[in-house]
């Protein structure tokens, strides 16, 4: 589509109708530009996408504005509406890809957004995602203030590092998965990096194969292998039959250092070996 | 395909950076045609110096700390028109590398191409005595063995720890390479049509250990070879109107691990064979002192195959709502060949004509398979109507289910090795587990005020079970919630949740009779009547958060938030055999708590200097109830007064501070930041007085790790296309781990149960650096 195109659907498709409804009439960006030229500047520094927006695309019928002389009130100002009201404008063109499931979503329900995070005129950093803040984490951070606590554990993925952030696991648009995964459950959203652990094996761990969240913190932990607990606390959770598990053990013992019962039981996400049956090849 | 993938993204940087640069200076570019683009770009060269304790591996767990000249960021951006292109490059040529490039048509199409290396660090102090023969196997040398099987138990122990003094370091590490590529094309207005490609591929070694010699208890710990691929695709098309949505995806997901093993001129695939450092020649359990393999095969992580097909569709209703639906199927297999039971030659055949086989089926009329044969079919659909039918009142009722349904066939094996020592004599079942969770629900939500929402809802979660304790459970959820906005420059989210989960029944015997781990011993290690698995117990759940945002000028932010989750896992009232509750002992996890608030604040001073901080805590606190369980005249024998309860509590708190300035506008900035990240662990044991092993229950060390840092970071712009920056960065990590910190190969001196035990003695040292930088960046 060209250009001209492309903004014909934009000011035609998108604004006439508001302007039928409130019987008002487009005045055109040039109109708006006397007034508003750091904010257009602003979208044309930021690439393509939005260099070619019409500023009535998102703000409405604008003529009432530029007759009143720039009155507060007599145009749509996205930052003062209620954030479903502005979500609802965005969603007339941001409706495909990880946006689908948007309505009846967390953040959705709650009030939350899309201007809640993102800021076309002003966004913090140079994140593509036109972000109010400078990164996804710190975006995310900015309600979720206890994941920062938790990501800077000893024990984490690499999300200081920039090597993950929370949306490669989470959608923060909607997804039909619990807590906003991006795949169809936790354990599917684990396999994506962590395939080997995939199975089936002949020999399984049932709590592993149910969820990873029953051992593991995602978020980061001060254990080793972000493990909730460390063994052999965290395995008598479940493994107290008799014999070596049922005791509580004192620090300098094989079942308590290194790796505590996994010094053994190596193999506890599950195993193919035919001798596998104690997760022990 | 990493290395070409890696080159052929420098090659292009290099490219259309010449190219920009060769445009900036070409005056037959300067009219109206070279209007038209944009071209922009920096390129940032890094020198840095690094002083201080650097050795510990966790400083480099996930990055690379140069020292020395290195390209810290290159970016480039082109758009003519409808037309773009960007690249970008960070920490190039260095261990944790990634280069990122797009290339598009706004509106039509879009590539890109990505790579990455991440490295995953565990330890540098590991020191072993294998060495990795050409077969993949690690190997050790002939006359130790001999001499330790020669001296037999104990006297092998001690001189173990002699050749262990001469174990050879060995670094525990690999490394993530991936490439991606992904393309997009907009077929027509609203029809898009994806794909995606990636090629993961994790290359080094990892810590791993087994039990040799399982009555002594010794273990050896080895660098376990990491050589795995993860290939996987995607396709999807997609329309997206404003009144409706339809969308599909088909993708692929294939692990392959490279590591294969070999004995006696077979070759194992997933597999790495292991050499016994305390026996050349293979024994039957009993035979001798030390009896074992000569030889240990372990099993490394099977291939396996995952594909998913996913469908979504959904519609608006009238202006008020919208219907939407997702259906996904999926499917993962796993059909690697299987192992032998073990490589000891020794091991006399067992009593079963059949032999020592895995049987499709029960024990007496299986057949013998030679492969799995696993396949997982999981199925998710997922179906909710939402929306808004009046300005105050707003809706939305859902259900969802996710089954893994495992196809797997039932196996026994008809008896196992355990340990490589000798036959076990108990025949086993590996049973197919599979799960199935559905979800219902619905909220409503009320809107008294323009800027409050408050809602309720109710949400029923259901389980089904196959091979576990309980077959079916139901929690139900009750939910409110409140969402206020007085004004635009404070918000309050408050939420509170409650769950009751019940189980229709609890067999603590589900499976003895069917000999599977990890129930199923015989008698001595008969279940615990009184033990319920906390994933599957009765639980009262209450969830409580509150998260509140204020600014009150543009001078002033701040927010707080409040988390807290209780479980309380009841089942004091239980039911015998014959339905009657009664109150008993309970054990397993009682009640876990994690509760935590945060603050954050930033002052603007002027429009020159922001200053900014936060804190956080987190304490994550478990009681489990446990019993010791003696073995006497070969039953365990069970009293209340030898139960023992242990108390868990994690707690983190987080500090920050710093400021943003702006000493002279446009020219010199001044970034000071310092953070505190402070975890401690307690993890404390309490025996009923009189307990029979009272003395086993103490509470452990205290466990602590610390990470501090403080960085200045200054820069100046002499030019508007150039800046000069000055850094630094003090960064210490202090680690108090009794788990970790003792470790040495030799454990003998700790436990003398490990004393014919052969560790990696890896640890985690602390440390603490100052990285010296400076800077210099050119932006065109």
């Amino acid at each position: 589509m060209c250009r001209a195109a492309w903004i014909a659907v934009h000011a035609l498709v998108l604004a006439a109708p508001l302007a039928r409804a409130a019987g008002e009439e487009l005045a055109g960006s040039a109109a708006c530009l006397p007034c508003h030229a750091e904010a257009a500047a602003a979208l044309v520094h930021r690439g393509a996408d939005l260099a070619d927006a019409e500023c009535e695309s998102c703000h409405g019928p604008g003529w009432a504005h530029v007759e009143s002389g720039g009155e507060a009130g007599t145009i749509r100002s996205l930052a003062k509406m209620p954030a479903r009201e502005a979500a609802a404008i965005c969603r007339e063109c941001h409706t495909a890809g990880n946006t689908v499931h948007w309505e009846g979503s967390t953040h959705e329900q709650h009030d939350i957004g899309c201007t809640s995070c993102h800021s076309v005129h002003n966004p913090a950093g140079r994140h593509p995602a036109l972000l109010t803040k400078s990164s996804i984490q710190e975006t995310c951070y900015g309600c979720h203030a206890m994941q920062r606590v938790q990501m800077m554990r000893s024990s984490h993925m690499p999300v200081r590092e920039g090597k993950l952030t929370c949306t490669d696991c989470h959608n923060p648009h909607g997804s039909v998965t619990e807590g906003l995964l991006v795949d169809r459950s936790v354990n599917d959203n684990c396999y994506r990096c962590h395939a080997d652990k995939r199975g089936p094996t002949l020999f399984e761990h049932p709590p592993v194969r149910e969820s990873c969240l029953n051992c593991h913190n995602p978020h980061g932990s001060i254990h080793e292998s972000m493990l909730v607990a460390r063994p052999p606390r965290l395995c008598q959770n479940c493994h107290i039959n008799s014999r070596h598990p049922s005791e509580p053990r004192t620090a300098a013992s094989r079942f308590v250092f290194n790796k505590g019962c996994v010094n053994c039981h190596s193999q506890i996400h599950g195993s193919n070996h035919p001798s596998g049956i104690r997760a022990m090849r | 395909m990493h290395d070409l993938g890696r080159i052929l993204c420098v090659a292009l940087l290099a490219l259309l950076a010449a190219l920009a640069a060769v445009r900036a200076q070409d005056p037959e570019t300067g009219g109206e045609a070279a209007s038209e683009e944009q071209t922009s770009g920096s390129v940032t060269i890094e020198a840095q110096a690094v002083d201080g304790r650097n050795e510990s591996s966790k400083l480099q767990e996930y990055r690379e700390v140069p020292n020395g000249f290195y390209l810290g960021q290159f970016d480039f951006a082109w758009a003519k028109k409808d037309w773009s292109i960007d690249l970008e490059a960070v920490d190039l040529m260095q261990d944790d590398e990634r280069i990122k490039a797009s290339f598009g048509r706004y509106g039509k199409f879009r590539i890109e191409l990505g790579y990455d290396q991440t490295p995953k660090w565990f330890s540098n102090t590991a020191r072993t005595l294998f060495t990795e023969s050409d077969e993949g196997n690690l190997i050790l040398p002939p006359p130790m063995r001999d001499d330790l099987q020669a001296l037999g138990s104990p006297a092998a122990g001690p001189q173990l720890a002699r050749y262990l003094v001469g174990a050879h370091p060995v670094d525990l590490r690999y490394r993530r390479d991936t490439a991606t590529v992904a393309a997009e094309w907009t077929v027509k207005n609203r029809v898009t049509l994806g794909g995606s490609y990636s090629n993961e591929r994790r290359d080094g070694v990892r810590p791993l250990t087994l039990a040799t010699y399982f009555s002594a208890g010794d273990i050896t710990e080895f660098a376990a070879p990491v050589d795995f691929t993860t290939e996987t695709g995607a396709v999807r098309l997609e329309y997206a109107g404003r009144r409706w949505h339809l969308g599909g995806e088909l993708g692929v997901s294939h692990f392959s691990n490279d590591g294969t093993g070999s004995a006696d001129g077979t070759t194992f695939d997933n597999a790495v064979v292991v050499d016994n450092p305390l026996r050349a020649t293979d024994a039957n359990a009993g035979s001798a002192a030390n009896a074992a393999a000569a030889r240990f095969l372990y099993a490394l992580p099977p291939d396996n195959v995952a594909t998913f097909f996913d469908l979504t569709a959904g519609a608006r209703v009238g202006a008020w709502g919208k219907v939407a639906a997702h259906v996904s199927f999926g499917r993962s297999e796993q059909d690697e060949q299987f192992l032998p039971f073990s490589l000891n030659s020794a091991v006399p055949a067992p009593s079963d004509p059949r032999g020592l086989v895995v049987l499709r089926g029960n024990l007496t009329d299986g057949v013998p398979v030679s492969r799995y044969d696993g396949k997982v079919n999981t199925g998710v659909y997922d179906l909710r109507f939402s929306g808004n039918p009046l300005g105050w009142l707003g809706f939305k009722v859902f259900t969802r289910s996710y089954d893994y349904d495992n196809r797997t066939p039932e196996y026994t094996v008809t008896d196992y090795i355990r340990g490589d020592t000798g036959l076990e004599g108990i025949p086993r079942a590996a049973l197919p587990f599979a799960w199935k969770k559905d979800n219902h629900g619905a909220d409503v939500r009320f809107r008294p005020l323009e800027r409050l929402g408050v809602s309720v809802g109710y949400e029923q979660e259901r389980w089904d079970r196959e091979f576990r304790n309980t077959r079916e459970s139901t929690e139900d959820i009750f939910k409110a919630a409140v969402d206020w906005t007085p004004a635009g420059w404070w918000t309050v989210h408050a939420s509170a949740r409650t769950g009751e989960r019940t189980y229709d029944a609890y067999d603590e015997e589900t499976f003895f009779g069917e000999e599977s781990f990890p129930e199923g011993e015989p008698v001595v290690n008969a279940v615990v009547l009184e033990q319920r698995l906390f994933d599957l117990a009765n639980r009262d759940q209450l969830r409580l958060d509150l998260n509140a945002e204020i600014t009150p000028n543009e001078h002033l932010g701040f927010g707080v938030s409040f988390s807290d989750t209780r479980n309380e896992y009841d089942d004091r009232t239980l039911v015998d055999e014959a339905g009657t509750p009664e109150v008993r002992d309970v054990l397993g996890r009682l009640e876990d708590q994690t509760i935590g608030w945060a603050v954050d604040l930033y002052f603007n001073a002027n429009e020159s200097i922001t200053l900014y901080a936060d804190y956080g805590i987190e304490r994550f606190e478990s009681d489990v109830a446990s019993r010791y369980r003696p073995v006497t005249a070969g039953a365990a024998v069970d009293l209340s007064e030898n139960n023992w309860l242990s108390d868990i509590e994690d707690t983190t708190k987080l500090y920050g501070v710093g400021v943003n300035a702006q000493l002279v506008p446009d020219r010199w900035t001044l970034d000071v930041h310092a953070l505190v990240s402070d975890g401690k662990g307690r993890s404390d044991a309490t025996f009923v007085p009189g307990g029979a092993a009272a003395g086993d229950a103490q509470d452990f060390p205290e466990v602590s790790n610390r990470l501090s840092q403080a960085s200045v970071d200054l820069r100046f712009k002499p030019r508007k296309a150039l800046t000069l920056g000055l850094g630094y960065v003090y960064e210490e990590f202090e680690i108090d781990d009794f788990y970790r910190d003792v470790m040495q190969p030799w454990m003998g001196g700790v436990d003398s149960g490990t004393a014919e035990s052969a560790f990696l003695g890896w640890r985690i040292p602390s440390y603490d650096v100052n990285l010296f930088r400076v800077l210099v960046n050119y932006r065109f």
